[in-house]
Formats: structure tokens, C-alpha cells, sequence
């Protein structure tokens, strides 16, 4: 396990648990407002400070972490199903379906994806369910591409073509054959997918189209924070900091397993 | 046993000097026959099209034109028996064997599907089939990359003999195997053939195999059949100046000057 | 080699280990002595994993990462352990030159074969010719290399040669700056084998023409003895024969004999495969006796217990009677 997966997983891995833990590190309800209490800087009673509303903003980023974790994680797993169906589906069987799918690929890419994403929140209206499926169902063309390489080389290899002769299905092929093989650069990507579905969401949140309050995401409490900057920079710098390691953790990650992955070259 | 007429295939290519798109005829109009229960052997260099003649022989491609017939029936894969007929070796035992799976289940795979084995008797026939290549019981439970050469390709026999083909088709079987290891799976090739009478085609490069391993020889240049016959015959006569030509070229074939 | 002949490369004591794990290395060259002398060629002959490779390429320090050197190794004077830099890159293409496996993965696909010898040129000889100058060279060298085509392969990319020109071009290259030594790793086994039939032929007369020093890698018995009249077997990352060994006559130790005696004989009408039982020892493990033993038909208890040494060129202590050739 080299350095960077190691250091990317344990940062991942500390955020998740914070995540994970939440109710038993807060004693504030995050929704909790006191209004006698605005905009307190960082101190003994709330150790990130508190919000325009009087909310401890400690507990309103750990909760907030949730919401990072479940979009990031459930977006790539939408588009990762979507992108080994079409990938694979694609590479295996060559041709007009192959044909067909590319195109469709390519439609997909003319869009911009941002346009898309904000006309879709638009008419769905914004909530996190819709907001995962939307990023999910916006984000597959990559990894399609990756998987339909990854299905088309390994389709060439002995033990595929040993498959053909025993005189297995092209389902079985596939499924037991073909993509355990294309599992490695499908990690890697999923790994890159999560920090980059952790960044749309918080920017849609901090558009007011994500994630909507009271429920706290990284990117809303910027919305409100982006105000205040001069006078309460603890509204700004903690957000920022926790989308900055999440989105850093993962990539780190995300190049150490694709070194880990990639055929070594000999000295 | 299998009589092969005509066969042609070609293949699009770029040509690498122009960048030009063409046509490569890989296979050009080539006739042989196998009779039950012998070796052949498939010789010629790289570019000679043997890989792709083994290759439309088992199914893994489609001939342009041509007719294979087995035991006298044109020779199609439409049935799960028919399947079976037909095995192949690869050369290259590292990839033939999928990566992520076990000896066991690689073994198992045909076993389950052809014969619908299981539990108790799926796993004495695999330790039996395992005998029969020389192997024991305890390779079932590694990876292929836990295995020596030598014992992938007696893996990679194993699966095909699983089957109880009638053809074995081996492309080069042991050109990537130690000296000492490609003796071992020559004899156990040569077995095959002598106590179970499967026919075997052998595809090599290398004359001084085919001398002790088979009974006929075909020789192939560019596509098309140079010349052919029993192994005795056509090793101590060669008709063809091509034929001549690499059996001369042979290492050891003469007194080195070893200067 | 004679006591009057000067070795121009001279190995003593070479351990080479691969560290593979924490506390794991593989001993992939145990103690080994070699010496070559000025003009003298020797065929290195093993099979996979007895450490013939990595002997070549230690004698270049080309060694991989994980790999821990020790002993000495010298060549044309300089010792190869110590030399860094300049020197390093003085000897690897000047003094000795190596040409390699495959061809095709050893030339720059995206350079011409002009533009890879002028590389090669440049990089060791001074002053540097200018362009014609080096046209001309370039012609010359491909031409004694056997390609009568050279100014259409002159332009071509490496892809646009066939695996044996790709040969003849890394030879061109290689021999661009009059090495003394040329250490052939396998130079053969890719091709088809009229093809390898004609790189012999040249190897012998470039081996002539430039009276090389040649130190050839193969695990092809026949063709090592073709090009070379000394042979050194390695078996287990040791040298296990040295001598003037043409054939099944002369090989004293088991193994190098067992080598000769499985190659399938072209000329007697003899149908059955010998096999050598059993396989390698792991270099993780190096046996504390004779690392052929399990697998030797003349092994006895003392095999087993006793790490034999070189005695009249061979590694045993029951080594078969030979008809020499001095």
C-alpha cells in the first residue's frame, strides 16, 4: 500500500467518521438557533464559533460532512452503474451498438454539464436525493469511456478467447470474465468521481440549490458565510478547509491507486 | 478425421510504411487433412498465417472461404457437444488463465457447464483431471500467478482436456516454457495422443520438436501450404527449396562453426 | 582462456540480491567468478531464473532499484562498482555495448533509425561529425550490418522494419562507436529462425571483422555453441560449468550434460522427450548443498550436505568424464 493511499485514506477515513459519529460530538442540536449568540468567534462553548443564527457551527460542519459522504458516494455509484453498462455493453459487442452508444456518449458530452445540472435541480426541485441522481446521471460518460477501453482490451486476451471455446454465454463472459479484470482503473476513477461529486454538491448548496436549509451542507454555510467574511472568517475557513480535504483525500487516493494499478515499468 | 479445403482469410490492416488501408491475406486457399489419432504439426515462420488457420479451425474466427469438415460433417459450434470437439493450447500460459480466478474454478468452469457436475464428483474428476497432467490435488486452491509456467500450461491441458475434445489445437504450447519444463509437456502431449488417440495439431517455429512429436508435417510461407507430408519424409527429402531452407537454418541442425 | 591473456572483464565474488519483501531477498547471483578475456567469446547459457540476465546486466550496473550488488566487477580497467557519471556513461557504449532481446521494444518508436545512430554517435564521440558526415557513417554501419537498403532504413521508424532488420539496426547502433565488448542478451530468440540463422552469420563475421569481445546471453544451447567455443552454464545463480564445450561429449557437470542430452535430435530417429524431473530451487532459500541435487541422477548424501566448488571447470563432485577440446 504506497504513501499516498495510505495518507488519503486515513484523511478520507477521519472525515468519514466524524460523519459517521455526529450526534455523539455535538451537544447542540445544529438546527438550534439562538440568536443572543450570533456570529461568536471560535472559543471554549462552540469550538468552531457559531453561525449568523446563533447555531454552533461545529455541529452544523459535522453534519454537514454527512451530507458530503452520502452525495459523494451514492452520485458515483449511479454513475458507475450507468458507465459499466454502457462501457461494457459497448466494448464487448463492437459494432453498431458500439457505434451507437459513442454517439450517444457524445451527445451527452455537447452539453455543458453545469447547464444541465442547474436546469434539472430547476425543474426537480432541490433536495438531496434529487441532487445525487442528478450529479449521478450527469457524470457517467467518463467512466463508460474508461470500461469500454478497459472491456475492448481485455476481450483480446487468451483466457476471454479459452472462455469462447468452453462455449460460455456473453453474459458470463463478461460478468466473470471480462470485469474483474477492468476492476482497477474503475476504482481509481471512483475514487476522482467522489471528490468531484463532493465539489458539485457544495457548490450547488452554495448556490441555494443544493441542499437547502436548515439542513447544514459545507456549501451552504458558505452561502450564508460568504457575507461575513471580513468580521466572521471562521464561517469561511472552516467550510473551506473540510471541502478542501475531502476533495484532497480522495484524489490522493485516487493517484495512488492508479499508480498501484498501472503495469509497471521496468527500470 | 479433419479435412480442411480452401481455406482463405484476410484481415484489414494499415499498412505501417504507407498508412495505407489494405487487405492482408493471412490465409490463402489452404488444404490439408488430419487423420484420427496423429500429430501434425503446423510449421512456418511468423507471418505464415498458422495461428490464424488454428484459430478459423476452432471457432475463434470465421473463415472468408473454405470448408473445415469433422469426421466428415461441416464443422459448426451449435451445440454444447459440438463445443466440445475442438480444444486449443495457447502459447502464451500467463494469459490464458483468467487472472482472478482459482485452479479450482478454472477447472471447474467446463466441468459445470458440459457436464453439469457437482459437489462430490465435480471435485474427484478435477483431481483426477489434474492426475492426468501430471498435477496435484493442491494447485486447486492458488492463482495462476502462484504457478510456475510449466504447471499453468498443464492447467491450461488440463481445461481443454476436460472436455474430451477429439482435436487438440496447440499454438506453440511450450516456446515460452524452460528447456527442461518443455520437455515434460511434450511428453505429456505425446501421451495424449498415444493412450487416449487424440488427434493434435501442433503449431510451432521450431523444426527440432517436430521431429520427435509429430507424424506429419505441414510447412506454410505466407499463407499457403509449401509442402507437406509424413514427418520422415519430408525431413530427410524435403521437395520444397523453402523447406530446404529451414531445416538448414535450424541451430544444431549442422556442425556449428562455433569460431 | 590462457594465463598470458589479459581478462577485459573480470568478475569476482558477484552476489547480486532482489529485495522482494521486508525481510525477503531473492539471491539471484551467488558468488560468482568470471573472467573474459580481449577477443575471447563466451556463451552464457541457463534457463529462466538462473541468474544469467541479471550477471549481463549487472556487468552495465544496469540493475534494477531493489537489487543490493556485491563483489567487484571490472571492466577494461575500470571498475564498474565504483564508476558514476561520465565514466559509467564512458563504458556503457563505448567500451561495451549491449544489444538486447526484442528489437522492436529496444529502438525509440518515434525516431528514425538516422536520427537514433546519430544519438548513439554523438553521445560518445568527439569531435562530433556533422550531418553528411554522419549520413555517410550511418550508411557504412548499416551496410556491414547486412542492409543493403540503407538509405531507405535510414529514414524509416523502427515499426516500419521487419524484427530482423530492427536486429541488424541494433547492432548498427551498438557497434557505432567501436566497442571493445558487445553482451548479446537473447539476441536471437525473437526471431523467426531463418531470420536467426542469418543474425548468427553476422555475429560471427561483425565478432571477426571488429575483434570483439563477446559475451553472449542465451538459453539456446545450440545456438550458443555455434557462435562460442567456451560455454558457462549457470544453474540457481551460480556458475555450475566453464570450459570448451561443443557438445554432450564435453559437459561434465549433470546439468550442463542433461541440457545437451533433452534437445530433441534433428538427425536420430529417436521419438521420446527426456525431461529433466523436478524443477528450480527458490532463490528465497538458496539450498546449503549442490542446488541440482534433487534433480540429478549422479547425487549422492554428501551432494545434499556439502556446497561443491569449481574444480576443472565444473560444480561437482561427480562430475562425468569428458573428451576435452583445448
Amino acid at each position: 500500500m504506497n504513501k499516498m493511499v495510505l495518507i488519503g485514506a486515513i484523511m478520507a477515513g477521519l472525515l468519514v467518521f466524524t460523519a459517521v459519529i455526529a450526534p455523539a460530538l455535538t451537544k447542540y442540536d445544529y438546527r438550534a438557533q439562538n440568536l443572543s449568540e450570533r456570529l461568536l468567534p471560535p472559543g471554549a462553548r462552540h469550538i468552531m464559533g457559531t453561525d449568523e443564527l446563533g447555531r454552533d457551527l461545529f455541529s452544523r460542519m459535522v453534519y454537514g460532512a454527512r451530507v458530503s459522504m452520502i452525495v459523494g458516494v451514492i452520485a458515483v455509484l449511479i454513475s458507475t452503474i450507468i458507465g459499466l453498462l454502457i462501457g461494457s455493453i459497448a466494448g464487448y459487442f463492437g459494432g453498431i451498438i458500439d457505434s451507437t452508444a459513442m454517439r450517444l456518449v457524445d451527445v451527452m458530452l455537447t452539453i455543458p454539464t453545469l447547464f444541465l445540472i442547474l436546469m434539472m435541480v430547476v425543474f426537480l426541485g432541490p433536495s438531496i436525493i434529487n441532487i445525487m441522481i442528478i450529479i449521478g446521471l450527469t457524470s457517467w460518460t467518463d467512466i463508460a469511456r474508461i470500461i469500454r477501453a478497459e472491456v475492448m482490451s481485455v476481450k483480446k486476451t487468451a483466457y476471454v478467447d479459452a472462455a469462447r471455446l468452453i462455449g460460455l454465454g456473453r453474459a458470463r463472459i463478461i460478468i466473470r470474465h471480462i470485469l474483474p479484470n477492468i476492476m482497477g482503473p474503475v476504482f481509481v476513477y471512483m475514487t476522482f468521481g467522489i471528490s468531484g461529486a463532493i465539489l458539485t454538491e457544495s457548490g450547488l448548496s452554495f448556490l441555494g440549490l443544493g441542499v437547502q436549509p436548515p439542513y447544514p451542507s459545507w456549501g451552504n454555510i458558505l452561502t450564508a458565510g460568504k457575507d461575513y467574511i471580513s468580521t466572521a472568517w471562521w464561517l469561511v475557513l472552516f467550510p473551506g478547509i473540510a471541502i478542501f480535504m475531502a476533495v484532497f483525500s480522495c484524489n490522493i487516493m485516487g493517484e495512488g491507486l492508479r499508480d498501484r494499478f498501472n503495469p509497471r515499468i521496468k527500470d | 478425421m479433419v479435412c480442411i479445403t480452401g481455406l482463405k482469410k484476410s484481415f484489414i490492416a494499415q499498412s505501417p510504411s504507407h498508412g495505407r488501408i489494405k487487405a492482408v491475406m493471412a490465409v490463402d486457399g489452404v488444404s490439408f487433412e488430419i487423420p484420427g489419432g496423429r500429430i501434425a504439426a503446423l510449421v512456418g515462420e511468423s507471418g505464415s498465417g498458422k495461428t490464424t488457420i488454428a484459430r478459423c479451425i476452432c471457432g475463434l474466427e470465421t473463415p472468408d472461404s473454405g470448408e473445415i469438415l469433422y469426421n466428415g460433417a461441416p464443422l459448426v459450434f451449435d451445440t454444447k457437444d459440438k463445443r466440445r470437439m475442438v480444444q486449443y493450447i495457447f502459447q502464451d500460459t500467463f494469459s490464458s488463465l483468467n487472472p482472478r480466478m482459482k485452479t479450482g474454478e478454472i477447472l471447474g468452469e467446463p466441468l459445470i457447464f458440459h457436464f453439469n457436475l457437482r459437489g462430490g464428483a465435480l471435485e474427484e474428476e478435477k483431481i483426477l483431471l489434474l492426475g492426468s497432467v501430471g498435477l496435484s490435488g493442491a494447485v486447486l486452491d492458488k492463482y495462476p500467478h502462484e504457478l510456475s509456467g510449466g504447471q499453468r500450461q498443464r492447467v491450461v491441458i488440463a481445461r481443454a482436456l476436460s472436455m474430451r475434445p477429439g482435436l487438440l489445437l496447440a499454438d506453440e504450447p511450450v516456446s515460452s516454457l524452460d528447456v527442461s519444463v518443455q520437455a515434460q509437456v511434450l511428453s505429456l502431449l505425446k501421451e495424449l495422443n498415444e493412450a487416449r488417440g487424440l488427434s493434435i495439431l501442433f503449431i510451432t517455429h521450431d523444426l527440432r520438436v517436430v521431429k520427435s512429436l509429430a507424424h506429419d508435417v505441414i510447412v506454410l510461407k505466407e499463407g499457403k501450404i509449401v509442402e507437406k507430408g509424413k514427418v520422415e519424409d519430408v525431413f530427410l527429402r524435403p521437395g520444397q527449396d523453402y523447406t530446404k531452407l529451414l531445416l538448414s537454418c535450424v541451430p544444431g541442425a549442422a556442425p556449428g562453426p562455433g569460431a | 582462456m590462457g594465463p598470458n591473456q589479459a581478462a577485459i572483464i573480470s568478475v569476482k565474488g558477484l552476489s547480486v540480491d532482489y529485495i522482494t519483501g521486508p525481510v525477503e531477498k531473492l539471491h539471484a547471483l551467488r558468488n560468482v567468478n568470471l573472467e573474459i578475456a580481449a577477443g575471447e567469446s563466451a556463451a552464457i547459457v541457463g534457463e529462466s531464473g538462473c541468474g544469467k540476465t541479471t550477471l549481463a546486466y549487472s556487468l552495465l550496473k544496469l540493475g534494477p532499484k531493489n537489487s543490493v550488488l556485491s563483489g567487484d566487477i571490472v571492466i577494461d580497467g575500470i571498475s564498474i562498482g565504483a564508476a558514476k557519471g561520465e565514466q559509467l556513461r564512458g563504458v556503457r557504449g563505448k567500451t561495451a555495448a549491449m544489444i538486447f532481446q526484442d528489437p522492436g521494444e529496444s529502438l525509440n518508436p518515434v525516431f528514425t533509425v538516422f536520427q537514433q545512430i546519430k544519438e548513439a554517435v554523438n553521445a560518445h564521440m568527439s569531435p562530433v561529425p556533422d550531418d553528411g558526415a554522419m549520413r555517410l557513417l550511418a550508411r557504412g554501419m548499416l551496410k556491414d550490418a547486412g542492409l543493403d537498403d540503407a538509405g531507405r532504413v535510414l529514414n524509416a521508424y523502427p515499426h516500419q522494419l521487419s524484427g530482423g532488420q530492427q536486429q541488424r539496426v541494433m547492432m548498427a547502433i551498438a557497434l557505432s562507436c567501436a566497442p571493445k565488448i558487445l553482451i548479446a542478451d537473447e539476441p536471437t530468440t525473437a526471431l523467426d529462425v531463418t531470420v536467426q540463422a542469418q543474425i548468427i552469420k553476422l555475429l560471427l563475421s561483425l565478432k571477426k571483422e571488429h575483434n570483439l569481445t563477446l559475451a553472449l546471453i542465451t538459453h539456446d544451447l545450440n545456438v550458443a555453441v555455434m557462435l562460442c567455443k567456451r560455454v558457462v552454464v549457470m544453474y540457481a545463480g551460480e556458475i555450475v560449468e566453464d570450459g570448451m564445450i561443443s557438445g554432450i561429449a564435453q559437459a561434465a557437470h549433470p546439468y550442463t550434460h542433461a541440457l545437451f542430452d533433452i534437445i530433441p535430435d534433428m538427425r536420430s530417429g529417436r521419438r521420446e522427450f527426456r525431461a529433466i524431473p523436478g524443477s528450480v530451487p527458490d532463490l528465497r532459500y538458496p539450498p546449503a548443498g549442490c542446488g541440482f541435487e534433487p534433480r540429478c541422477p549422479r547425487a549422492r548424501e554428501k551432494c545434499k550436505r556439502i556446497h561443491p566448488e569449481m574444480e576443472a571447470g565444473a560444480r561437482c563432485f561427480f562430475p562425468y568424464e569428458t573428451r576435452r577440446i583445448e
